[in-house]
């Protein structure tokens, strides 16, 4: 798509006039649509540097492009049930939260958790620019600089300088690769397994011997992979001390596995700052979405039950957990021949934690009709930023400042979806 | 004489076109020179080892035409295995391989225009011989063409479900993105939707295993994109065919495709971060060539920037094992076994399992990437935790000839003369044996000391191996052994 007509002062304009529109007399509209970086008044006290009193961060990366509308129905839309008549469900058959919208019904344990008033759920909600490819819409979501492309790191990298993160295990990705996100200059551990980086040594000398060997041949080298090194040698030295077992059943899949691994470092005290972690289920469903036994369904049921055991497993820390849903961008809204859906625009966040002041859809609903939707997409009324920024205001007590370092040129609003945490 | 020049110049040609040197690969470059090297190694009749040919023979499916491997494999059953041996194949080839430069460009192919494992595993071994290996040494244009038609990209980007009522825009949308013009190019969301149509009612039949084109389900009436125009009239499957190839064909060799692809291949090869002038140089040669692809890497490989970049890149996963058995000589560490169809898994006792098994657990295992932009390719996605730790081990088991890798154990007596008996000694031997040339004065006396420290006290220990184990360990634990 073209990128120098990216559509970011057309949509901040948009949002803007949502924002006045949506959120003054709106029933599904909450929070008021304050400017965080407004000079509201608001001061904000809290030290964030070296604050060990920071929740941990957690973003479940919902990479591939999910389904808003199938996670988090609009209830009666008869336009929905035309546009999508094998990929949309009868009212009925949701999970209803507040009469206006439904969540997907294997989503249980998060009808539990909203309704314990530990999980809120964001509406129309995406990047501001939205060209449908997961590639570029990926990346720039994790880079979070629209106005800035060149800077060379990602918002969790950047949020991990500013909250004063001094531990190589402050940032941590359960995936293969290092994802977008966690580039940048802050170091940031990146695994699946803790089994997978315990280093052996070797048979005939001493273990620290070999070490401090391994270390003095990465010393002076100057890529990445040699600056690294010394950090990736003292944190499995550490991961190895961590007990991976747990009582807790958790779904037998690869985010349940991923949350499993976090769950055991929170457990252990590694003073985690932030963690990507990636879904690893598969979202791009452009034909045979399954939204009842198949694909999708199972998505939501391995969502929302790794979620709840992830609770459970963590227990006491949920209270300083904080977790975020995030997708590069949601689905077409008229399914297409393939019972599958295209690439979209808006789609659904879940905020979900001890801290969440949950038990609420928050949206600028832009409705479904021909005249609100961007090329026949659900457009997009809130950037998820706002939700960023927010829970790092919060749960990570980021000042102003702190937040332009992170989300350069963007003025988050207060959606009042967390608690502070001081 | 080799000059530091030359040196550099091989050591880049070996370890970037090539997966890592082994003795045979340097004698034969310093033998023939850079360039007839690459000529010989771009040689579409270049005959294949016989160790190779041989245990390829084992495999089943792989030799097997399309509809014969439908029949003889069931959908219903066999389908990990079929996709295990596309992986192992891969693998065997990837080290063992005489055609090495056709095997790097194989894998840049299978991560450029992907089709995962996991989308159909007949579709997937399918895809690699009649699309991948079929046109790796011709034009992309043709092997693009291929790719649309092929069974495996058909299920993958859903184009075995694009009919005209509503376009499945998948495929649509990534032959755009990612096979051609990429996102530099001001394509719109039309354009998207217009090469949907122009594909649509192609599809692909499981009972016959062959390509249905139904007009029926496709678009009919003129279409354009990109300065293409067609009357698309789309009354027969010829119709069909010949708009839709008549869209690839340009799509494939307009100037933003050029320099797409050649940015991708450069920064395959030479560095994450090629010049503008390689590129240019390099998309001059695919427009002119039209798309011919050994053109276009030769003149990337010819270039002064190539000469200069060895070391620029992080070795990927599959590339860092590749090499370091290469230059250790290892083989396998048990004869392939000829599959059986009717057993529950044919592979039992394979040495390639554990091979892969390895590449798995960092998440570089052939044709396991689930998206169609193909693995990362850049140091900074590659440096993680588990990367470097599994190397690290890798090296140390490798050089310790510890059981359960697939591989088989050194033969350091063969690599050492016989007066090399001190750590000293040995280190020093060793490295010059493998690396053509000793080791950076401080690394070899880091690994000196270390050796030197090496318990030989045990009862009926040879000093000499584990001397020269607890050395081998460490080369390749080095950071440079990581960069190519």
């Amino acid at each position: 798509m073209n990128h120098k007509n990216c559509g970011c002062e057309e949509f901040e304009a948009m949002e803007r006039g949502f924002s006045r529109r949506g959120f003054i007399g709106s029933v599904l509209a909450v929070g008021g649509g304050l400017l965080l970086t407004d000079a509201s008044g608001l001061q904000y006290a809290m030290a964030a540097t070296g604050d060990t009193n920071t929740d941990v961060v957690v973003t479940i990366s919902m990479r591939g492009g999910m389904d808003g509308i199938m996670a988090v129905q609009p209830l009666g839309s008869p336009r929905l049930r035309t546009l999508r008549p094998t990929l949309s469900f009868d009212d009925s058959s949701t999970l209803s939260l507040d009469n206006h919208f439904g969540l997907h019904r294997n989503l249980k344990a998060f009808k539990t958790l909203y309704d314990q008033g530990e999980l809120a759920v964001v509406h129309a909600v995406g990047t501001p620019v939205g060209t449908r490819s997961h590639f570029d819409d990926q990346n720039s979501l994790e880079l979070a600089a629209y106005s800035n492309p060149g800077l060379a790191s990602g918002w969790q990298n950047r949020y991990l300088t500013e909250v004063g993160a001094t531990d190589v295990l402050a940032g941590i990705s359960t995936t293969s690769q290092r994802p977008v996100t966690l580039m940048g200059p802050a170091s940031a551990a990146v695994f699946e397994n803790t089994a997978d980086v315990v280093i052996h040594g070797l048979d005939a000398v001493k273990r620290a011997d070999y070490l401090n060997v391994l270390r003095e041949l990465h010393a002076k080298n100057t890529h990445q992979w040699g600056r690294t090194a010394a950090a990736t040698i003292t944190s499995a030295e550490r991961l190895a001390k961590v007990d991976p077992s747990t009582t807790v059943v958790y779904p037998t899949t690869t985010l349940g596995n991923r949350l499993k691994v976090l769950a055991s470092l929170i457990k252990a005290g590694i003073p985690v700052k932030t963690a990507n972690v990636d879904f690893g289920g598969n979202l791009d469903v452009h034909s045979d979405a399954g939204p009842v036994t198949g694909t999708m369904a199972n998505n939501f049921t391995d969502l929302s039950e790794s979620i709840a055991a992830f609770k459970a497993d963590v227990a006491a820390d949920w209270k300083r957990v904080t977790i975020v849903t995030i997708t590069e961008f949601g689905r077409r809204l008229q399914e297409n021949a393939s019972a599958g859906l295209d690439h979209g625009w808006g789609s659904a966040m879940f905020v979900t934690g001890g801290g969440v002041k949950g038990g609420k859809v928050v949206a600028n609903w832009p409705g479904l009709e021909d005249a609100n939707l961007r090329d026949g997409d659900l457009a997009v009324t809130l950037d998820y930023r706002h939700v960023l920024a927010e829970v790092m205001r919060y749960r990570g007590g980021m000042t102003s400042a702190n937040l332009s370092n992170i989300l350069p040129d963007f003025k988050p609003m207060d959606l009042g979806l967390v608690k502070n945490i001081v | 004489m080799a000059t530091a020049k030359n040196l550099a110049l091989e050591s880049a040609a070996l370890a970037k076109l090539a997966n890592g040197f082994d003795p045979t690969e340097r004698a034969s470059f310093r033998k023939l020179g850079f360039k007839a090297w690459l000529e010989d190694q771009l040689n579409p009749n270049k005959k294949e080892n016989d160790f190779v040919n041989n245990a390829m023979t084992n495999f089943l499916a792989s030799n097997l035409p399309l509809a014969k491997l439908a029949t003889t494999f069931p959908y219903s059953a066999k389908r990990g295995l079929v996709g295990d041996e596309a992986i192992q194949t891969t693998l065997l080839r990837r080290i063992y391989s005489s055609r090495q430069t056709f095997e790097t460009l194989v894998e840049f192919f299978n991560d450029l225009i992907p089709v995962p494992v996991t989308v159909d595993t007949i579709s997937r071994i399918q895809y690699d011989r009649d699309v991948i290996r079929a046109y790796a040494l011709g034009r992309y244009p043709d092997m693009l063409l291929a790719s649309s038609r092929a069974p495996g990209m058909l299920y993958f980007l859903n184009g075995a479900t694009n009919t005209r009522s509503h376009p499945n825009e998948n495929y649509g949308r990534e032959v755009l993105e990612l096979f051609t013009v990429s996102t530099k190019y001001p394509y719109v969301q039309d354009d998207v939707v217009t090469a949907a149509r122009v594909l649509s009612g192609i599809s692909w039949s499981r009972g016959s295993m062959s390509l249905v084109v139904n007009p029926n389900n496709h678009y009919q009436g003129p279409v354009s994109l990109l300065g293409w125009s067609d009357p698309n009239p789309g009354q027969t499957s010829d119709d069909i065919l010949a708009t839709s190839e008549s869209m690839i064909r340009y799509l494939a060799l307009l100037p933003a495709t050029a320099q797409a692809f050649s940015h991708r291949m450069a920064r395959r090869y030479v560095s994450d971060n090629p010049s503008e002038a390689l590129i240019k140089a390099m998309a001059k040669t695919y427009l002119t060539t039209k798309g011919h692809i050994p053109s276009v890497l030769k003149t990337m490989a010819f270039s002064t920037e190539f000469a200069a970049s060895g070391g620029a890149k992080l070795k990927r996963p599959s590339e860092y094992l590749a090499s370091t058995v290469r230059a250790l000589g290892l083989r396998l560490s048990a004869p392939i076994q000829t599959g059986d169809p009717t057993a529950t898994y044919y592979f039992a006792g394979s040495p390639l399992g554990p091979i892969q098994k390895q590449l798995s657990v960092q998440g570089h295992e052939p044709f396991r990437w689930p998206f169609p932009n193909g693995y990362p390719d850049t140091e900074q996605a590659w440096t993680t935790m588990t990367g470097q730790v599994q190397r690290w081990n890798l090296s140390a088991s490798l050089a310790q000839g510890l059981r359960g890798t697939g591989f088989s154990s050194v033969d350091y007596s063969a690599m050492l003369p016989a007066t090399a008996k001190t750590p000293e000694a040995i280190t020093t031997a060793l490295a010059t044996r493998i690396f053509g040339a000793p080791l950076a004065p401080d690394d070899h006396k880091a690994i000196v000391a270390l050796v030197s420290k090496a318990d030989v006290s045990k009862p009926g220990t040879d000093s000499v191996s584990i001397w020269a184990s607890t050395a081998t360990s460490l080369f390749f634990a080095r950071p440079e052994w990581n960069m190519r």
